[in-house]
């Protein structure tokens, strides 16, 4: 118990060091995740574009093609001459122009001649409206061939153009096929929990790891189990509470949206998987760092490093195969494996409650697997 | 009934590979004693007390502390023993107050006993003006205070003092060394490791000369002096000597050497009576103007020196200190 008092002694001592990652870290997955939300996708609108006719025909049918473009794009009547035009263009204030040859009609919509465009080599909107006006040409020679006058056809395509299918995003997420906003959170929280458990851990146990301070416990008449069982306890509730507050900030900043997430146990889950791995990497290397002025640096490779290379600060889909390939032997890994199928699916098929099962199964034996270094580190040092 | 032999160490044997660090080394400490263990750097003092408090092992030999075996288990004997460590053991993390209480609370858990045995070691090593300080901000000599309250807060039966005054400025000396015969005062033995002879000759009871891991003598510092056959040193302030006649005092009964340096005349004498009387008969008769005299009994330094042939400290460290 007096060693736990001392652990816990020692950690309230960081406090500061704790209150200020956790307020880097909101502060940076807040900006980022409304940054996000700005440029939401959860609606559908048709492209429209500067589009430029120049009508040398005037008649119904080439009123009609101007109508049907019109309904789409930004629609203005062109007179001027190549030069302008090129200009226009390359200043992308039209992207495409259209020229209705005199007897439009007859020439084009009987298959006689092409229609004449101008457009911006290789781009989508080319290809874009292309496809627009080829359709309206399809459509109205069948109206034509079926007998329909130029005025009736005309009014037919445009009708059949407005009464186009709604285009209703898929929403798997249940957010608007957008991640949960408290994805982003959760997804920056290994740097912040690593971080506070890394620092914390190293600077309680060199105090208390430094040689004359651990020969003086050793005289003590507090027995060296009862001292480790101190140490570990102090782990556990530093661990606690980083879980809490893990657990307390997407409460507190998404309140209802999280609390009603179908996915609230798993993320609970994956949280404790990760707190239970951060414990054990803390634990490794509070064993292997001595002295205070290296914890900075040995602290920053191993959260940064681990971030980064794990998906933390860069989204794993734009990784390199290979730097994917090598992040799966790192735990984190793992969390962000399964911390991403929960941000995207509101509800988990049973293949992916399995890779989410799977997910953490692999985080804990991680957390087993390096937990056992660290004794092994532990034991090497004390007969050292 | 109460023991009376609080440490009883037979034989103890104690190597690091090829080197004997403590050579059947004999202890007996009595209940009441100031115990000083005299001797050089790495004469096995701290070898010693490390196998006492069985932070380390031994090769052969026994140690009894309060008439049980000392074993790394032994709880019980622990909980009566207070360490301060040769080197500094404190939280830097926590302040002078809390690092007090943290050490006493090791040994007692009653809180408002163990406030008042915090305020006693506060007032006993006078760190009242820097409770608030952490450790790195206190001097070489608070320091030392501090690790002293840290070890004798929880008022042990027996203290073990490992070299506490090493680097401590003399102020901070005279206070520790004055707190420690009160210590002995309220009731607790104490053992205490030193090179610096003159604070064990102060404050010891009794003594033993260490060297290369054997105990060379025992006793008081009376009794270790009359163990050799060096007496006292006298000095006497002369206008000045020619080598003749510094000669002639050489040659004087009871006298061992002889020496006039910038009128300064060293005679060391053997035990016994009558050598400052015979030593300015003669320099009267040989018309020898002379000043102040004053004679030096012998130190343990001159114990230290006769029994082992050569000095306690080496030349460096005795001016440093």
């Amino acid at each position: 118990m007096t060693v736990f008092r001392g652990f816990i002694k020692l950690a309230l001592r960081q406090l500061h060091m704790l209150l200020l990652y956790v307020a880097v870290f909101v502060t940076i997955a807040v900006i980022v995740q409304l940054s996000l939300r700005e440029e939401g996708t959860d609606t559908f609108e048709m492209t429209s574009l500067p589009v430029a006719v120049e009508d040398r025909d005037g008649g119904a049918a080439a009123e009609g093609l101007k109508e049907y473009l019109g309904q789409i794009h930004r629609v203005t009547e062109w007179e001027g001459d190549l030069t302008g035009l090129q200009e226009k263009m390359f200043y992308r204030d039209i992207y495409y122009l259209v020229r209705i040859p005199e007897n439009f009609e007859a020439a084009c919509l009987a298959g006689q001649e092409k229609l004449e465009v101008t457009k911006i080599p290789g781009t989508t909107s080319a290809y874009y409206v292309d496809s627009q006006i080829s359709a309206w040409l399809r459509e109205m020679k069948a109206m034509l061939a079926a007998g329909y006058g130029t005025q009736e056809a005309c009014a037919l395509v445009l009708q059949a153009q407005s009464g186009a299918g709604s285009v209703r995003m898929l929403d798997e997420s249940g957010y608007g096929g957008e991640p949960a906003p408290h994805a982003f959170l959760f997804q920056y929280l290994p740097y912040m929990v690593l971080s506070i458990l890394c620092y914390g851990a190293a600077f309680i146990m060199i105090a208390f790891r430094r040689e004359e301070v651990r020969r003086r416990l050793l005289v003590s008449p507090v027995p060296r189990l009862r001292q480790n069982l101190g140490l570990m306890a102090g782990y556990l509730v530093l661990g606690a509470v980083v879980w809490v507050i893990s657990l307390i900030l997407p409460v507190t900043l998404y309140r209802g949206d999280f609390l009603s997430d179908g996915n609230l146990p798993y993320y609970m889950a994956n949280v404790t998987a990760l707190v239970l791995v951060s414990l054990s990497i803390a634990y490794v290397v509070s064993m292997c760092v001595k002295r205070a002025e290296t914890v900075n640096g040995v602290v920053n490779v191993v959260t940064l490093g681990m971030c980064f290379l794990c998906g933390v600060f860069v989204s794993m889909d734009v990784m390199a195969a290979g730097v994917k390939r090598a992040a799966a032997f790192l735990p984190v890994y793992w969390y962000e494996a399964v911390n991403g199928i929960l941000s995207e699916q509101a509800s988990l098929t049973a293949s992916q409650r399995t890779e989410v099962l799977q997910g953490l199964g692999l985080q804990l034996l991680f957390a087993a697997a390096i937990f056992g270094v660290g004794m092994a580190v532990s034991r090497y040092r004390e007969t050292d | 009934m109460e023991e009376k032999t609080i440490v009883s160490i037979h034989n103890l044997v104690k190597r690091y590979g090829d080197v004997l660090a403590l050579d059947h080394l004999d202890l007996e400490i009595k209940r009441g004693e100031i115990y000083g263990l005299l001797g050089p750097n790495g004469s096995g003092k701290t070898t010693a007390i490390n196998c006492l408090l069985a932070l380390l092992g031994y090769d052969k030999g026994s140690i009894r502390v309060f008439g049980e075996n000392m074993e790394p288990d032994s709880y019980e004997s622990k909980r009566r023993i207070g360490v301060v460590m040769q080197n500094v053991a404190v939280f830097e993390e926590l302040t002078v107050r809390e690092n007090i209480d943290y050490f006493c609370s090791l040994y007692v858990k009653d809180k408002k006993r163990r406030r008042q045995l915090v305020e006693e070691a506060v007032r006993f090593t006078g760190l009242e003006d820097h409770l608030k300080k952490y450790p790195k901000k206190l001097s070489g000599g608070l320091l030392r205070r501090l690790n002293i309250a840290c070890g004798i807060a929880h008022r042990p039966e027996l203290i073990l003092m490992d070299e506490p005054t090493v680097a401590v400025d003399p102020q901070s000396r005279n206070h520790i060394l004055e707190g420690i015969k009160k210590l002995n005062e309220q009731g607790s033995t104490i053992i205490y490791t030193s090179h610096y002879m003159e604070e064990v000759e102060k404050i010891c009871t009794r003594i033993s000369i260490m060297d290369r891991g054997r105990i060379l003598a025992t006793g008081t510092k009376e009794e270790l002096k009359a163990m050799i056959g060096t007496g006292e040193t006298i000095t006497v302030e002369t206008g000045g000597m020619t080598g003749e006649q510094v000669e002639e005092v050489r040659l004087l009964p009871g006298v061992v050497s002889a020496d006039c340096q910038e009128g300064v005349l060293r005679v060391q004498c053997t035990q016994g009576a009558g050598n400052l009387t015979g030593l300015l008969h003669r320099l009267e008769e040989a018309d020898i103007p002379f000043g102040r005299v004053w004679s030096q009994p012998p130190t343990l330094n001159d114990v230290f020196l006769e029994i082992t042939g050569k000095r306690l400290r080496d030349r460096k460290e005795e001016e440093e200190g």
